[in-house]
C-alpha cells in the first residue's frame, strides 16, 4: 500500500508500523472506571467503509499520523494538510 | 590529556565497494546533534531567532555544517553546532548514528533502486535530503551533489548495512548505454 | 546437426552464427533469436514432453508464454531449472535440456500404460479411490504417487546464481511492447511522462514480429524496430526486454521478473515498480478448438505456426490443414504457409468440423485431420500440421489480480476486463480490441487520458478501438478425448462428468476437474472451460462467471523472489558495540531476535556448559563483566518530564529525587506488565528510562503515541539514545574496588555511591561516563555507560584494571543462570503479557495515590480474582535431576495418557553452580499461599516428571545483602 503520510508525503507502507484503529482513551485523571477505558479500548463494533487508523512513520517523520483508510479498497483518504 | 580517547568504528566501511561500479563507501566521524522542541511552533521559533528558518523536509547549511528538518518538532545539526538561543539545548547523538559516505558517478541512481521512496523525484532533487528505508534499514539521507551521499543509520545496524550495500552494488551493473 | 525444418530465409535470427545445445543427450543446433521450441522445431524434434496424468506425448501448441505442454528441464551453467516452458527459454550456447514426466524415455514412456485405466482415472478418481486397504497407503500408494506426480525434479543443491531487488518508479509504466505497448509509450514519452516500457520476451514488438500488415507505410516489424530506438534514445523512458510483469498490487505497484545476460552480475532482477497509471498492453492469446485428439503434436494454434514461419523461420510441418474460425487470419495463415513453402491440404472454417486427429504409430504425432465437410461427408486430409484457431482472449489477468471484475461478452465471446481497476488501464488486444489499426489507436488513446489525469498536459478524451466481435465456436461433441485443459490432461469428458456429480459452479469445477489449475494457469483453457460448463449447464456462457486470478501471471523462480536475502542476508544483523572486542576476546555469538549476542566467553578446551559455570563461579565469587548495551534507553527532558514518567509508570516516583534510579513497572492500557526497567532521574527535568532489549522498539513507539497523541500539550521533548550509549556492567563483590581502580571523577564508596543511584563524571579524567548501580546479577554491580565510540577504550581500562581480580567476561547464558538464581524477570518467559504486577510478586510497586496507564482496567475482577498464576521459585525435592524447562505443574505424579489438572508452568530451569542443584522459576495458582508444598513437574515430550518443592521464586541471597557489597 501507498500511505499518505501529512509530513513526509506518499510513501511505501513498509515505512509504518500499524497502531490499529483511533481509540479516544481517557484522561488519567482517576475519573474514568474500568467500564469507560474497556469501552475506549476494545470498542464497540465497527461498520464497514473508512476508518480512522494510526500508523507510525519510523522510517520517516517518526511521527504517529491519522488517516482514513476503507479497508475493503484499502484506499486511503487525502490526509488534511 | 594528551591523547583524545579511541573512538572506535563501527563498521569495516573503507573504500571500493565493488570493482565495476566505481562506488566507494566510508564511514565518517562527524558530530551529530539533535535540537528538539515540545512542539513544531516552538522549534521554528527557536530557529527563526537564530536566522536558520526551515521548513519541514529542507536541509540547509549553517556554518561549517548542515541543518536537517525531518521531524516537525525537531532537526539535526550535522557537524559544527551555530549560536542557538537560550533554551535550545541540542542531545548528543553522534555516537548513536553511524554516517556513511557514498560516492561514485552512479552513487544516487544506484541508491535509488534499493530506496522505499523515489530519490529521482523532482522534488526529492530539489530538497537533497529525506528519511526512507533502503532495503531494510531506516536512514537518513543527505547530499549535495549525486555523486557524494551521506547516509545515517543506526550504529548497531552499521556493519550490517555496509554488508547489504557490498551485495548490492556486486550484483549492480552499470546504467545501460540506452537510457 | 543440420535443421531439416528451417526455412531457407527469413525470420529474425543470426543465421551466420550456430548455437549448439543438447537435448535429451541429442546434440542440436539453433541460431541466436530463436527459442528453444523454434531451434528444436528447426531440428525436427516434434515431440518434447509427456502428459501429466496420462503421459500422451506432446508437443507445442504455442509460441509464447502460453504453451500449455512443452515443459522441459534446462541446465544453462546456472544450475538445473525444471519446469520451464521450451517457448520462453531464450536459446544459448551450451544449453542441456532434457525432458521431464516420462521413463526410461521420451519415446517409450512407461507412463503412457496408465492410458489403460481410461474412465478410472478421469476427474476426481483420487477422491474415490487409494482408500482401501489402510495399511496400503504409507507403502505403496504415497510412494507410487510421489514418484509418478509433477513434472519436474528440483536441483536439491544451492542455487548458484545470484537474484537482486530493486525499485523504480515512473509516472506511466506500460506493460507489453506489441502495437499497444508501443504506440502507449511513444505517446507517453513523447508527453514527458517519466516511462517504464515492459516486455517479457527478448525483443520488443510483440505480434508486429510476425503479423503482416503495414503502419505509416512500412512493414510492421521494421516499424517496430523504429519504435524500439526511438524509445531508447529518450532519457525519461526505461525500456526493460526479458522483463515479465507478474502481480499488480495495491496503489499502482507492479511486480516484475527480469531474466538477465548470462555471465552478467546477477541471473534476474525483482523489480518493484510504482507507476502513477498502469497501461496494461499485454495482448490477448489465441484460444484453440475442443476436438477428439486435440493435444497431439502437429496442433498448434494458428498465430504460434505463422510466428515460427516468420519470426522463426522454421516449418512446424510440411503439409498443413487450417481450421481458424476468423475469415481474415484464415487467409493471413494460408498466406503464410504458402508463403513458406507449405502445402494447404485443406481449409475448414469451423474447427468444431474436426472429428479427430490421427497419430503416428510409434510416437504418436499428426499424421491425418478427420473432419466433416460442409455437406457433412466425412474426410480425412493426411497432414503433420493442424493451424487452429477459436478466436482470442484477452490477457486482462494483472487487472483481474487487483479484482477487477472480467465480465463475458456475448459479441467478443470472451471474457472482458472492468474499463479501470485503480491506476491500471487494459489497452488493446487486453481489452478486445483486436484489429492492429485499433491497437495502435488505443495505445495512444489511454496514454493520452492517463498524462491528462496527471494534469501533464490538457486533459484529452481521445474516443478508444471498439471491441473486436468474434466468431462462437461450439466445442465438439463426438466421442474420444477432447481436451479443454492439455497441461492438467483435463477432457470436455472431465468437465461433463464435474457437472453430473453436482459440481456446478465454476469455483467447484475448476477445482474438481483441476482446469486452469496448472503452472499455466488456464490461459489457453478457460475460455474453452467456461463455454464448455456453459454447455453442460445450458446456461449462456456470461452466467458462468470466472474464478480469482492471483500472481504470478507465469512462473517465477523463488530465487528470483527472494533476491540477495540470503544466508546471513536475510535479516539486518545487529551488533554491539564491543562486538569486535568480543570477538577478539573469543566470544561465541548467538542471535537473538535481530541482535548478535556474546553467548558466553570459553577459554581454550571448555564445554558451553563449563564455560558458562565458571562464568557465573567468577561473579559470585570475585567479578565479572557483562555487554548491557542493547537495553533501550530513552531521554525525557522538560517541565512536564516527571508527570509525563508517572503517567507511563505504576511505581509512586514522587519521592524519586536526583541521582536517585527505581525499578519500575510499565503497564500496557488494560493493566498487563509491559516492559520493566529502571527510571533514572538525573534532575527534575531531565530522566533517563531504560527498556529491555525485545521491548526496545516498541517500547519507544508506546512512548512516542503517548507523547504525541494524548499528551500533546505537554512541554517536553523525548530522545531515543538507545544506540547513544554502550554499557558494560561490572558485577561481583569486587565491583568496587574496580571501579576505584578506574579514577572516577566522583566517589564511589558506598555511603556516596549507594545501591540505585546514578552518578556522570569521567572515568581517568578523559572518559565521560554515567554509572548507575543497578544489578540483575543479584552481585554489588555498577553499569558503565560510555558514548558506544568509546567502548573499545572502556573494554581496554576496564580489562587491563580488572586484571587485578581476575575479572571474567561473561555472556547471555552466565546472565540468564544468575538472574534465575535471583528470581530476576525477563521478558517473552515471566512478563510474557498475562501477568499483573501482584502475579509477578510486585503488587508492593503499584501506587494507589495516582492515576497512570493500566490502572483502571487492573482493577477488573478477572485480574484481581483469586487462582491466578503467582510467581514461585521451584526446586527438585531430590536435589539433583534436572527440571525440564516449561514443563507443567500438577499435584500428581504424571501417566501416560492421563490428562491431569494442571496448576502452573516452569518459565525458566537450571543447575544453579552458587547452590549446587537445579532449581527452576515459574508459575502457580495461589503461590504464595502454598510454599513448601511438593508437586510434580511433568514435560511429556522430555519423557520427565519431576517432583518438586515450592518455595520463594529468589533462590540466592534472598535478602538482597549482596547488592550493597
Amino acid at each position: 500500500m501507498l500511505i499518505p503520510c501529512p509530513n513526509c508525503g506518499p510513501r511505501a507502507e513498509e515505512e509504518f508500523a500499524f497502531g490499529g484503529p483511533v481509540r479516544e482513551l481517557p484522561p488519567l485523571d482517576g475519573t474514568a472506571d474500568a467500564k469507560a477505558w474497556h469501552r475506549a479500548l476494545h470498542g464497540a463494533g465497527r461498520a464497514g467503509g473508512a476508518l480512522p487508523e494510526v500508523w507510525y512513520h519510523h522510517a520517516g517523520c517518526e511521527c504517529w499520523v491519522t488517516l482514513r483508510r476503507d479497508l475493503a479498497s484499502h484506499a486511503f483518504e487525502k490526509a488534511p494538510t | 590529556m594528551a591523547e583524545p580517547v579511541h573512538l572506535a568504528a563501527s563498521s569495516d566501511a573503507a573504500g571500493p565497494l565493488d570493482a565495476v561500479c566505481g562506488l566507494r563507501l566510508d564511514e565518517v566521524a562527524v558530530p551529530v546533534h539533535v535540537l528538539a522542541a515540545s512542539s513544531p511552533a516552538r522549534l521554528e521559533a527557536g530557529l527563526a531567532s537564530a536566522g536558520l528558518s526551515l521548513a519541514l523536509g529542507q536541509k540547509r547549511p549553517c556554518g561549517d555544517g548542515m541543518l536537517l528538518r525531518l521531524w516537525p518538532d525537531r532537526c539535526w545539526i550535522v557537524g559544527e553546532i551555530p549560536a542557538l538561543p537560550a533554551g535550545m539545548v541540542p542531545g548528543d547523538i553522534s555516537h548513536g548514528q553511524t554516517v556513511l559516505c557514498l560516492r561514485g558517478v552512479e552513487a544516487l541512481h544506484f541508491l535509488a533502486q534499493h530506496a522505499s521512496a523515489d530519490l529521482l523525484a523532482a522534488s526529492v532533487r530539489h530538497q537533497r535530503t529525506l528519511r526512507c528505508r533502503v532495503g531494510p534499514y531506516d536512514v537518513t539521507l543527505w547530499w549535495e551533489t549525486t555523486r557524494d551521499l551521506r547516509l545515517a543509520v543506526e550504529r548497531s545496524l552499521a556493519q550490517s548495512m555496509v554488508d547489504f550495500l557490498r551485495a548490492a552494488a556486486q550484483r549492480h551493473w552499470p546504467a545501460p548505454a540506452q537510457s | 546437426m543440420t535443421q531439416p525444418f528451417r526455412l531457407p530465409q527469413g525470420g529474425l535470427i543470426d543465421r551466420a552464427r550456430l548455437i549448439h545445445f543438447t537435448f535429451d543427450g541429442a546434440p542440436m543446433t539453433g541460431h541466436p533469436g530463436d527459442t528453444l521450441a523454434s531451434a528444436l522445431l528447426a531440428c525436427g524434434q516434434r515431440i518434447v514432453a509427456r502428459s501429466l496424468k496420462y503421459h500422451r506425448p506432446r508437443g507445442f501448441l504455442g509460441a509464447g508464454l502460453e504453451d500449455p505442454s512443452a515443459l522441459v528441464t534446462v541446465d544453462a551453467g546456472q544450475g538445473r531449472i525444471p519446469n520451464l516452458k521450451a517457448t520462453e527459454v531464450q536459446l544459448c550456447d551450451g544449453m542441456i535440456v532434457t525432458s521431464q514426466n516420462n521413463w526410461p524415455s521420451l519415446q517409450r514412456d512407461v507412463g503412457a500404460l496408465i492410458q489403460i485405466a481410461g474412465r478410472g482415472i478421469s476427474a476426481g478418481f483420487y477422491y474415490k479411490t487409494f482408500m482401501w486397504p489402510r495399511a496400503a497407503w504409507y507403502r505403496w500408494y504415497e510412494r507410487i504417487i510421489r514418484a509418478i506426480a509433477g513434472h519436474g525434479r528440483i536441483d536439491a543443491g544451492a542455487d548458484p546464481a545470484r537474484h537482486d531487488k530493486r525499485q523504480a518508479f515512473c509516472e506511466i509504466l506500460v506493460i507489453g511492447s506489441g502495437p499497444t505497448g508501443l504506440a502507449a509509450a511513444l505517446t507517453a514519452a513523447h508527453g514527458g511522462a517519466t516511462t517504464i516500457i515492459v516486455e517479457a520476451d527478448f525483443l520488443l514488438g510483440g505480434s508486429l514480429l510476425w503479423d503482416q500488415g503495414q503502419i505509416e507505410g512500412m512493414p510492421a516489424r521494421e516499424w517496430a524496430e523504429d519504435a524500439a530506438r526511438d524509445l531508447a534514445t529518450l532519457s525519461n523512458v526505461t525500456v526493460m526486454p526479458r522483463s515479465l510483469a507478474f502481480g499488480h498490487y495495491d496503489h499502482g505497484q507492479v511486480l516484475v521478473a527480469q531474466s538477465c545476460d548470462a555471465g552478467g552480475a546477477v541471473q534476474s532482477v525483482l523489480w518493484k515498480i510504482r507507476a502513477r497509471r498502469i497501461i496494461l498492453a499485454s495482448g490477448a492469446v489465441e484460444r484453440p478448438a475442443v476436438f477428439p485428439g486435440n493435444d497431439r503434436p502437429g496442433v498448434m494454434l494458428a498465430s504460434a505456426v505463422r510466428t515460427y514461419l516468420r519470426r522463426y523461420g522454421v516449418a512446424p510441418g510440411r503439409r498443413a490443414v487450417i481450421a481458424v474460425s476468423d475469415l481474415e487470419e484464415r487467409r493471413r495463415t494460408r498466406a503464410d504457409l504458402e508463403a513458406a513453402g507449405l502445402r494447404v491440404v485443406a481449409e475448414l472454417d469451423d474447427p468444431s468440423r474436426i472429428s479427430g486427429t490421427s497419430g503416428g504409430l510409434i510416437r504418436g504425432e499428426l499424421v491425418a485431420v478427420r473432419y466433416r465437410g460442409e455437406d457433412g461427408k466425412r474426410l480425412r486430409a493426411g497432414a503433420d500440421l493442424l493451424c487452429v484457431s477459436a478466436g482470442w482472449t484477452p490477457t486482462a489477468h494483472l487487472a483481474a489480480q487487483m479484482g477487477g471484475h472480467l465480465t463475458w461478452d456475448q459479441g467478443a465471446n470472451c471474457l472482458l476486463p472492468a474499463g479501470a481497476t485503480g491506476p491500471m488501464r487494459p489497452a488493446g488486444g487486453a481489452r478486445g480490441a483486436l484489429d492492429l489499426a485499433g491497437c495502435l489507436a488505443d495505445g495512444k488513446a489511454l496514454a493520452h487520458r492517463a498524462m491528462g489525469e496527471l494534469e501533464l498536459h490538457v486533459p484529452m478524451v481521445v474516443p478508444l478501438a471498439p471491441v473486436t466481435p468474434q466468431k462462437t465456436v461450439k466445442p465438439g461433441t463426438r466421442g474420444g478425448k477432447a481436451f479443454v485443459d492439455l497441461q492438467n490432461d483435463v477432457t470436455q469428458a472431465d468437465v461433463q462428468q464435474a457437472v453430473r456429480e453436482g459440481y456446478d459452479d465454476v469455483e467447484l469445477a475448476k477445482r474438481y476437474t483441476t482446469l486452469g489449475m496448472g503452472t499455466d494457469q488456464g490461459k489457453t483453457s478457460w475460455a474453452n472451460g467456461i463455454v464448455t460448463l456453459a454447455e453442460a449447464l445450458g446456461r449462456p456462457a456470461s452466467a458462468i462467471g470466472h474464478t480469482t486470478y492471483r500472481p504470478p501471471y507465469s512462473p517465477v523462480q523463488i530465487g528470483t523472489l527472494i533476491g540477495a536475502e540470503t544466508g546471513t542476508a536475510m535479516t539486518p544483523t545487529r551488533r554491539t558495540p564491543f562486538h569486535r572486542v568480543f570477538a577478539a576476546a573469543g566470544c561465541v555469538f548467538q542471535t537473538s531476535g535481530d541482535w548478535l549476542y556474546a553467548r558466553y566467553f570459553p577459554l581454550a578446551g571448555e564445554d558451553m556448559a563449563e564455560a558458562i559455570r565458571r562464568e557465573v563461579q567468577a561473579v559470585r565469587r570475585s567479578l565479572g563483566c557483562v555487554d548491557m548495551s542493547t537495553l533501550g534507553k530513552f531521554e525525557i527532558r522538560g517541565p512536564d518530564a516527571a508527570r509525563f514518567v508517572e503517567e507511563l509508570y505504576c511505581n509512586n516516583l514522587s519521592t524519586l529525587k536526583p541521582g536517585r534510579l527505581r525499578y519500575g513497572l510499565m503497564l500496557r492500557e488494560d493493566g498487563l506488565v509491559f516492559d520493566d526497567g529502571t527510571i533514572c532521574c538525573l534532575a527534575a527535568d531531565h530522566y533517563v528510562l531504560s527498556a529491555t532489549t525485545t521491548r526496545r522498539a516498541s517500547v519507544w513507539r508506546h512512548l512516542q503515541m503517548h507523547r504525541q497523541l494524548r499528551c500533546a500539550g505537554m512541554d517536553l521533548v523525548l530522545t531515543d539514545v538507545s544506540e547513544q550509549w554502550a554499557a558494560l556492567a561490572i558485577a561481583g563483590p569486587e565491583a568496587r574496588a574496580l571501579l576505584r581502580a578506574l579514577a572516577p571523577s566522583f566517589a564511589c564508596e558506598s555511603a556516596d555511591f549507594p545501591f540505585a543511584a546514578i552518578r556522570g563524571g569521567t572515568l581517568g579524567g578523559d572518559l565521560p561516563v554515567r554509572v548507575l548501580s543497578v544489578s540483575f546479577s543479584g552481585e554489588l554491580s555498577y553499569e558503565l555507560c560510555v558514548p558506544a565510540g568509546y567502548s573499545e577504550a572502556l573494554w581496554e581500562r576496564v580489562m587491563t584494571a580488572g586484571q587485578a581480580w581476575d575479572i571474567c567476561p561473561y555472556g547471555l547464558e552466565a546472565l540468564d543462570v544468575l538472574r534465575i538464581e535471583k528470581g530476576h524477570l525477563s521478558v517473552g518467559t515471566e512478563i510474557d503479557g498475562r501477568r499483573t504486577p501482584d502475579d509477578l510478586g510486585l503488587s508492593g510497586l503499584v501506587s494507589t495515590k495516582k492515576d497512570f496507564l493500566g490502572r483502571a482496567l487492573l482493577a477488573r475482577p478477572a485480574l484481581q480474582a483469586d487462582g491466578r498464576g503467582q510467581f514461585v521459585g521451584l526446586t527438585p525435592v531430590d536435589r539433583a535431576t534436572a527440571l525440564p524447562f516449561g514443563a507443567h505443574l500438577s499435584c500428581e505424579p504424571y501417566v501416560a495418557g492421563a490428562q491431569p489438572a494442571l496448576e502452573g508452568h516452569l518459565t525458566a530451569a537450571v543447575v544453579s553452580p552458587t547452590l549446587g542443584h537445579p532449581i527452576a522459576i515459574g508459575f502457580l495458582r495461589n503461590g504464595r499461599a502454598r510454599m513448601g508444598e511438593r508437586l510434580w513437574a511433568h514435560s511429556p515430550l522430555a519423557g520427565v516428571s519431576v517432583e518438586v518443592e515450592v518455595g520463594p521464586a529468589c533462590a540466592f541471597d534472598p535478602k538482597g545483602e549482596r547488592l550493597h557489597g
